[in-house]
């Protein structure tokens, strides 16, 4: 099961993001053509994501190209690690629940 | 205004151009400010914002336009196709290949692909261009710790070969070149550079008229095919017999006349012997017909007749031409005239036109050279602006933004190292502050014995090595330098409290800190020979004054000539004689109230009483050495120098030096005399120190 992503959660993405991009800027591994290119893909592509995944799929392609991600996509697979967490312990709580009835 | 591609900042050396081509090496910090304008968008309106501002419409924004280019580079391949002499071909064709280089290295410059993309003959074109710039080559031969030759580094950029790369060289060359063409400032340049490149409209008009004019010579191959066959006709027709071309000329003539009379719809298919007397018979039954129809009405009356009369005529007129033509074609080679004088005239009426058209091609041409020429003036200004804008920018960036980064590593460079110059001369100072007020602290300290918290005596030991030994033998410096080493080496068997406070002390100093922990030795090497010596001035005397209270002064000195001159030259500007015997003064009080002591609470009674030990006989003389010498002195009887001066106080060092000498050649007997009267000094002083500690002890 995968969470819609909220507003609040695409905002922590984009910060994220923006973060690793603006490093990517400092080291002056991008030009300002990609620059453009790269902000577009990042508004499209997280802009119509629905989960977490999506997102964090998208980051794996970007990494690819911009190692300077790493810590990028690092933090949003922890955001889905926190979450794939969360519904466990949810499932487990209706298990005991359940089964105690 | 630096010229292009020359090193004219100031203070400028390879070192920094290699930092600042190097990745994240040396680097001066980078004000830029679209980076902090992203910061400061990021800290306040959210990472979104930071990109919906980069897509953002950007007036500064530069469009190249790759179209142009492109359709530029297809003319030049028309142009060089077109081109028939063979040299110039191939030099049109050279020209070419490099601008079409230089196209696919902007186009993957600019579009996003970078400088690893491109193939070996475009990196080349960026190479050598780098390796002319001031101070690359020199900056990759540095960079590889000089295991290259500057003159290796160009070979390699010229790709001219035969130089063969470790592993590691390669890494260096490729990432100073990597960090150089894949730079956004380069490419920003490029395409400000490519963005003025504009075709002149006139060049649009030329090259309509010309694509027009072109049209009119597709044909030029096919009339020119034609024109030649009809020659051939021709020149077949002109091989014949004199009388044979009359004849057909003639025929040509005369039937051309006849059948001008007779209506098309009349004439045979072919005009053979057998079609037109076929024509003919068919005129006469025409022409009889309407000759029947015209006297019919004749008879008939009608009013009107002309209209079957004319056609009678037509018909009548047209018979008569087919009948003559029936007699010319009755002539045995008439039909082979008749066709050859067609073939003839035809030719004749196709060569005209096209000599004509032909005519007109070579016009065209005539119109198209030089409506090419007028066209390549703006064609060859944007060639050449398209292909030197490559090496041109990379230039201009080397000179602006290289140059200028390196620049700034070397200013950085020059500002760290005064800073740390600054830091190290500040902390320095601090450091030779806080010897000198450890010497100040704890030297005495450090001469003292203890017992726990207590002081239990002086270190005559260590006295005894300073006066007879290491005073006579030792510089100033060294001295004050082990003297620091003492404290040092001493502080743990001092009351702990003194060892915390030194120990804070260290490290206010910077001792033990940092990688690897700075040593005192070490920190002690960077205090000035002249600061060893200013506070050996001070605490040589002291330590003097020390001994001085214990008895180990130079009355009861032997000393050398090598000794005597030594001293002679180590303090003959100090006046430390008379400070040691100040010094005794000072330090013996000192000793006195701490002999003892308890160091945390102060009780120095029982302390005086631990120090005179169970035999108050004994005791009291015990501490008489300690108290007598300052009545002796007093009392004028001893004298730093000996006892040839017998209570006098030699004013100046130098004197006391010379006493000392003549010390030495007095002999021994009388430096035994000279002890003898320090003994009757000290006993004579005991009294009224015995008597002072029996009013101590007497206290409650």
């Amino acid at each position: 099961m995968q969470k819609h992503l909220t507003e609040e959660d695409k905002k922590r993405i984009y910060d994220i993001l923006a973060e690793a991009y603006i490093d990517l800027i400092s080291k002056q591994l991008i030009g300002p053509y990609e620059r453009k290119v790269l902000s577009y893909k990042i508004l499209q592509n997280v802009g119509k994501a629905e989960s977490f995944e999506e997102v964090s799929e998208f980051v794996s392609g970007l990494l690819a190209s911009y190692p300077v991600f790493q810590n990028a996509s690092v933090r949003i697979a922890s955001q889905i690690g926190k979450l794939h967490e969360e519904q466990l312990i949810g499932r487990l709580q209706s298990f005991i629940r359940q089964a105690t009835v | 205004m630096v010229a292009i591609g020359a090193a004219e900042k100031t203070n400028l050396e390879v070192q920094h151009i290699a930092a600042a081509l190097g990745p994240e090496k040396g680097r001066a910090p980078a004000l830029n400010k679209d980076l902090a304008d992203l910061t400061e968008r990021m800290k306040k309106a959210g990472g979104k914002s930071v990109f919906e501002a980069e897509i953002a419409e950007n007036p500064d924004d530069k469009f190249v336009n790759f179209d142009e280019m492109r359709r530029v580079l297809e003319d030049e391949n028309k142009r060089v196709a077109s081109e028939s002499d063979r040299h110039k071909k191939a030099d049109m064709q050279k020209r070419y290949d490099r601008l079409s280089r230089r196209y696919s290295v902007y186009d993957k410059l600019l579009n996003n692909e970078g400088f690893g993309t491109m193939n070996v003959a475009e990196q080349r074109e960026m190479m050598s261009v780098m390796a002319d710039l001031p101070g690359f080559c020199e900056s990759i031969a540095l960079a590889t710790n000089n295991t290259l030759t500057i003159e290796q580094a160009r070979q390699i950029m010229m790709g001219k070969g035969g130089v063969a790369l470790s592993p590691d060289q390669r890494k260096v060359i490729s990432e100073m070149i990597l960090q150089f063409a894949n730079d956004g400032k380069l490419h920003n340049r490029i395409s400000k550079g490519l963005s003025e490149l504009v075709v002149d409209k006139q060049d649009a008009v030329l090259s309509h008229e010309i694509d027009t004019l072109k049209d009119g010579l597709k044909d030029e191959a096919l009339k020119k095919a034609a024109l030649a066959k009809v020659d051939t006709t021709l020149a077949g027709f002109d091989a014949r017999t004199e009388p044979e071309k009359d004849r057909i000329l003639k025929m040509a003539e005369i039937s051309t006349r006849y059948l001008a009379a007779i209506d098309d719809a009349n004439k045979p298919a072919i005009m053979t012997k057998v079609g037109v007397d076929t024509m003919t018979s068919q005129l006469k039954s025409k022409k009889d017909a309407a000759e029947k129809k015209l006297n019919a009405a004749i008879t008939a009356k009608k009013a009107d007749t002309s209209s079957l009369e004319n056609a009678f005529n037509n018909l009548e007129n047209q018979h008569t031409a087919a009948s003559a033509l029936q007699t010319l074609f009755s002539a045995p080679n008439a039909e082979a005239d008749y066709n050859e004088s067609i073939k003839v005239m035809d030719a004749q009426t196709k060569k005209t036109s096209l000599a004509a058209d032909l005519k007109k091609i070579n016009d065209n041409k005539a119109d198209i050279t030089a409506k090419e020429g007028e066209r390549s003036k703006y064609a060859d200004k944007y060639k050449r602006k398209m292909e030197v804008t490559l090496s041109e920018e990379m230039k201009r960036y080397w000179n602006e933004v290289k140059l200028s980064q390196a620049q700034n590593a070397a200013e950085g460079e020059a500002q760290k190292k005064a800073e740390e110059k600054q830091k190290l001369e500040t902390e320095k100072a601090k450091r030779e502050a806080l010897a000198k007020t450890i010497l100040d602290k704890y030297l005495h300290l450090s001469f003292i014995k203890y017992k726990g918290n207590k002081a239990v005596g002086m270190d005559d030991k260590a006295l005894k090595d300073f006066v007879k030994k290491d005073m006579l033998s030792k510089s100033p410096a060294q001295l004050a330098k082990d003297f620091l080493g003492r404290i040092d080496s001493g502080r743990y068997v001092m009351p702990p409290e003194y060892a915390k406070e030194i120990k804070k002390m260290y490290s206010e100093a910077g001792i033990g800190v940092g990688t690897p922990p700075l040593t005192l030795r070490k920190a002690m090497e960077e205090i000035g020979n002249d600061k060893w010596e200013a506070w050996a001035a001070e605490k040589v005397p002291d330590v003097l004054g020390y001994a001085y209270d214990r008895k180990y002064y130079f009355d009861r000195l032997k000393l050398s000539r090598a000794q005597g001159e030594f001293l002679k030259r180590a303090y003959i500007d100090t006046d430390f004689f008379q400070k040691a015997q100040e010094a005794k003064d000072k330090y013996m009080k000192e000793t006195e109230s701490m002999l003892g002591t308890e160091f945390v609470n102060g009780k120095n009674w029982e302390a005086f009483k631990k120090a005179m030990g169970g035999d108050w006989v004994g005791g009291s003389k015990r501490a008489m050495k300690t108290l007598a010498v300052a009545g002796a002195i007093g009392a004028g009887a001893y004298t730093l120098g000996g006892g040839f001066s017998a209570g006098l106080l030699l004013p100046t060092p130098h004197n006391v030096l010379a006493t000392g000498v003549n010390v030495l050649s007095a002999g021994n007997a009388a430096l035994g005399a000279t002890s003898r009267v320090g003994e009757v000094g000290i006993n004579a002083v005991s009294t009224t120190a015995t008597d002072l500690f029996r009013r101590v002890l007497r206290r409650p």
